[in-house]
């Protein structure tokens, strides 16, 4: 079954974009169903926390002047490798610091729990709940074809460690980790022609065969039991959302072309551009309106292929996890052993501040890329709220409290440029605040159970 | 890398990682083989499967019974590897068809068939629906092929009736109905774009239907306890030994009824063992069960290293154990091994002489990995690589071969940051060694973890890397006489622990059931424990025991 998505459901000018360093192309009209209520959400995981004592700003507005070391490139970035250069984006971006997740991640290095509010009931690194991104993708997809996207640059498949996204009951999502099979899910078939004689009964024909195997559902859902029924009550969850994807019902009047195929294979971090890149695309389309990316498992990611750092604060080819660590642990960079201690903790430090500086500067690209995208009423960016999360908060010592928590974009009318003090507030206090921006009810949320915090 | 779910130790803060409350100190030092906890990592501390403890246990009378009691399986997604060998039979492919475009499976303490753990998302079915039509299409354009598979020419009458009552009987691992056989085709000629694609139509359906994408074992009542029916049973005994759907010529002799007794059973499973399909399944419970699957390059420079080493490093541990499992051995004897199977170049970074032509060499007994069979394959020790490596090496161990799960209790691990601020490496391992909340369970894997520490994160030895400074003596605490002077003692000691055989047959339980064991499993577990022992730790015997087992033929919903 050739299953495409109908050109007139996407954008036109969206083509070749994926060979442009950025997505100035896309100042483009959008869908004529896009209205101003449309509300996005994305959460950007990358692992490993921060220092928090050079990442948190204090409380009060966010300047070009007072961003601190570990955000400093909020304020813009140079070009860097596969990354081009970006303008200033702290004025879409309010810090929110002191946030407790110790709580709800019981355990050390469980990315499974970053976007999760409640505590793990069965083991601790299954949320027994919907995580963040699936309670809005529930009420946020509309008629969009793609319910959410759940995208890892990482190739763990383990629960805990690959995992970010998860839907009701401890239902894992399914991750694409490979770029080109997500452009091969949202693009591939767009260049398809559109003179297709069988076209409509190819379509017939296609609908044809869901309904079969729906079929077969039914016989072999009256001979099972009734856990067995609940077990492939998914599948038939499943199909109505292929159906869904396939119909594609979202009205336009517009139609956009396929980028280019990404390339196959690299590190987390073309993965992880690309996966922006479609993504960015996929929204500005109105494919989906709710995304996850998880830029890494907590070992994988490392800095080789970057110049970043000179002298002995070069990061070299040290992982992300063994930088986090500073000194004295056994996953450590032991480049810096027998060096003396102050001057062994002057780098390790500077490191960790390199490194979360690299991780603020891929999070501002997805915020420029969403920037560059113009809607009728603004950008994708006005019409999102964008997260960044961590597993951790201090990457050294493993705590959960004081997590690196950054939310841009201005869906709900959010407002930034700022940071907000929440000093032990409980993650579901962070959630409820953002599902009541959404325009959800949530009085109190998240086990433990926190309130939306004041001012957020 | 590793992927066990007690990742605490993985995570490096070397640190307390396992530092454990009052309650499992209590529970290692009693007995750490016999716990009743379950395999819960929720509570905190080492806990064996409740079923994996049949070590010197008392046969239970209860399991002479004809219906022993079993435990309710989950509803079993076709694993991607179950998946990928049963298309392979049905189109009759020289080799597994590629995988690409299906989503991995998801993987929890390093295996991928769990099947509480597996979906069927629309990004499968979109999988499902694409292989489908890419391997229809392949199939359709190849004449010969096309013939063996269709049976006949597509445009001969009744071709696709019986296209779909032959093909859809082993896709369904049951026969179609008469009724199903004609919605099918009716559909298909109504709707198809032409003759051939018909047959496309046929295929997509059957290989998209969740007759095919799950496993269903109803029996004759869907509630409660059930005796699987004749074709349900052969769909287990393949799948359990091959991973693939039954052959028409097993669902033919099911169905007339050669399997319902004892020796009609064990004749045709023995049949599946004898055939290297069983071991081509069961090198995947070997590399999921050791963890070496998830080795990876170092990340850091070592010396002597290159990447090609490590296929080298894998194909080094498939070939071992492949030799012990099903070379007539006693794979117990695995762990002690003194011949190995290696290329050039791993021999040259093991420091080994040259390998024969073969690739077999007995190592010299004088050097450092003598008799110490898999343990200090590389393959096993660089697939933890990232943590601190004495904590993660001594709960590798214990997790492995002695199914214990550690894990951190909250309360603790709230603490961490606080604990440990400005201590180094070596206070850090002291500390938690002397911390009562801590040293009970780090007492039962830092004595493991230091005498292995001087393999480094990519498994080479090197004697320059002082274990002295932590003051722990290598010893392996749950042996009659725990200390070790040697890794070959270390293995010795490890292979005279009956909770190995325990350990052992609760992951190949787990393997062929896609769920852990619970004690309403001990018949099953006891029996094939039995069989493994009374074989002289025949790895096939550990199968036949579990094939042969009367749950084999039951299932229970709830």
């Amino acid at each position: 079954m050739a299953i495409c998505i109908p050109r007139r459901t996407l954008l036109r000018g969206v083509g070749a974009c994926m060979a442009l360093p950025l997505l100035e192309i896309m100042s483009t009209e959008r869908a004529q169903a896009q209205s101003a209520s449309v509300q996005r959400f994305i959460a950007f995981f990358y692992p490993n926390g921060t220092d928090p004592r050079k990442w948190n700003p204090a409380a009060g507005a966010l300047t070009a002047a007072n961003l601190t070391e570990c955000l400093k490139d909020l304020g813009g970035y140079a070009a860097e490798g596969i990354w081009p250069a970006g303008e200033a984006t702290f004025q879409d971006v309010t810090a929110v610091t002191g946030i407790d997740h110790s709580g709800v991640s019981t355990d050390i290095h469980q990315p499974s729990m970053a976007l999760s509010a409640h505590k793990g009931v069965a083991n601790n690194y299954t949320p027994p709940q919907p995580t963040l991104d699936q309670y809005l993708a529930e009420r946020l997809q509309a008629s969009t074809p793609y319910r959410n996207l759940a995208l890892a640059a990482t190739p763990s498949t383990d629960i805990g460690q690959g995992n970010i996204s998860f839907r009701a009951s401890g239902q894992v999502e399914t991750v694409t980790r490979n770029p080109k099979q997500l452009f091969d899910t949202l693009f591939k078939g767009m260049t398809a022609s559109t003179t297709d004689p069988n076209a409509e009964k190819r379509r017939k024909r296609n609908t044809s065969v869901l309904d079969a195997v729906k079929e077969d559902h039914a016989r072999l859902n009256a001979r099972l039991g009734r856990a067995d029924q609940m077990r492939v009550a998914q599948y038939l969850q499943s199909i109505a959302e292929l159906e869904k994807q396939i119909a594609s019902p979202t009205p336009s009047t517009t139609s956009c072309s396929a980028p280019a195929a990404p390339t196959t294979g690299g590190d987390w971090h073309s993965k992880s551009k690309q996966f922006v890149d479609l993504l960015v695309l996929a929204m500005a389309c109105d494919l989906t309106r709710v995304v996850t990316l998880q830029y890494s498992d907590s070992w994988g990611v490392n800095y080789s292929g970057y110049t970043i750092g000179s002298g002995k604060e070069a990061l070299g080819t040290w992982s992300d996890h063994f930088i986090s660590h500073k000194l004295d642990d056994n996953d450590r960079a032991t480049d810096l052993d027998g060096l003396d201690r102050a001057e062994a903790q002057r780098i390790a430090d500077a490191r960790v501040v390199a490194t979360s500086r690299f991780k603020v500067r891929r999070f501002a690209y997805l915020l420029n890329a969403l920037k560059n995208v113009k809607t009728p009423t603004g950008t994708l960016l006005d019409e999102s709220l964008v997260m960044y999360c961590s597993e951790n908060g201090d990457g050294d010592s493993h705590a959960r409290k004081n997590m690196p928590v950054l939310l841009a974009g201005h869906a709900g009318g959010f407002k930034t440029g700022r940071s907000v003090a929440a000093a032990n507030q409980v993650t579901g206090a962070l959630h409820a605040s953002i599902i009541q921006r959404f325009g959800f009810e949530a009085a109190s949320y998240g086990a433990p159970a926190g309130k939306p915090i004041a001012d957020l | 890398m590793s992927s066990r779910r007690s990742l605490s130790v993985r995570c490096s803060f070397g640190a307390l990682l396992i530092v454990l409350s009052a309650g499992c100190s209590s529970a290692t030092q009693s007995n750490p083989s016999v716990s009743s906890g379950g395999g819960s990592a929720q509570a905190g501390g080492p806990s064996n499967n409740p079923a994996s403890a049949g070590s010197g246990s008392a046969p239970d009378a209860t399991c002479d019974s004809a219906t022993p009691d079993v435990s309710s399986n989950a509803l079993r997604r076709l694993s991607a590897l179950e998946y990928q060998l049963t298309l392979q039979d049905l189109f009759q492919l020289a080799a597994p068809p590629s995988l690409e475009g299906l989503p991995a499976d998801t993987e929890k303490d390093g295996f991928k068939v769990f099947a509480e753990v597996q979906t069927v998302s629309a990004s499968h079915l979109r999988g499902y629906l694409s292989k489908a039509q890419e391997l229809g299409a392949a199939l359709l354009t190849d004449s010969a092929r096309r013939k063996q598979v269709l049976g006949c020419e597509p445009t001969a009458a009744d071709c696709l009736k019986g296209f779909v009552t032959r093909f859809g009987r082993l896709a369904y691992r049951r026969a179609l109905s008469t009724e199903e056989v004609d919605a099918l085709v009716t559909r298909a000629e109504r709707d198809a774009i032409d003759t051939n694609d018909r047959f496309q139509f046929a295929i997509e359906v059957l290989l998209t239907a969740p007759d095919f994408l799950y496993r269903a074992e109803v029996g004759a009542t869907p509630e409660g306890l059930s005796k699987l029916s004749r074709s349900e049973l052969a769909a287990k005994l393949s799948f359990a030994v091959w991973g693939r759907a039954p052959s028409a010529e097993l669902l033919d002799q099911a169905e007339q009824g050669t399997l319902d007794t004892e020796k009609g059973l064990a004749d045709a499973a023995e049949r599946l063992l004898a055939d290297p399909r069983a071991q081509g399944f069961y090198s995947g419970f070997f590399r999921q069960w050791l963890g070496y699957d998830a080795v990876r390059a170092p990340t850091s420079t070592v010396k002597g290293w290159n990447d090609a080493l490590l296929p080298a490093l894998q194909a080094e541990t498939d070939a071992v154990v492949k030799d012990f499992a099903w070379g007539g051995l006693n794979f117990l004897d695995a762990l002690t091994a003194n011949r190995t199977h290696v290329s050039k170049e791993l021999a040259t970074f093991y420091g080994f002489p040259a390998p024969a032509a073969d690739g077999t060499v007995t190592i010299p007994s004088s050097h450092v990995r003598a008799n110490t069979g898999l343990l200090t394959h590389g393959s096993l020790l660089g697939a933890k690589s990232d943590g601190d490596l004495i904590a993660l090496r001594g709960d590798w161990l214990r997790e492995t071969f002695l199914c214990q799960h550690m894990q951190v209790p909250a309360s603790v691990a709230d603490q961490l940051g606080e604990l440990l601020v400005g201590l180094t490496r070596v206070q850090i391992v002291k500390e938690r060694n002397s911390r009562g909340e801590c040293k009970g369970c780090h007492a039962v894997i830092d004595p493991i973890g230091v005498g292995l520490a001087q393999f480094d994160r990519a498994g080479r030895y090197d004697e320059t890397i002082d274990i002295t400074e932590y003051g722990i003596a290598p010893a392996l605490p749950d042996a009659p006489n725990p200390p070790f002077s040697s890794v070959a003692e270390l293995a010795s000691k490890l292979r005279a622990l009956p909770q190995v055989s325990a350990c052992l047959t609760t992951r190949a339980f787990l393997y062929v059931n896609g769920r852990e064991p619970t004690s309403s499993d001990r018949c099953t577990t006891q029996a094939a424990e039995q069989s493994f022992s009374a074989q002289a730790s025949s790895f096939p015997s550990l199968l036949r025991g579990l094939l042969s087992a009367p749950s084999f033929r039951l299932r229970r919903s709830e």
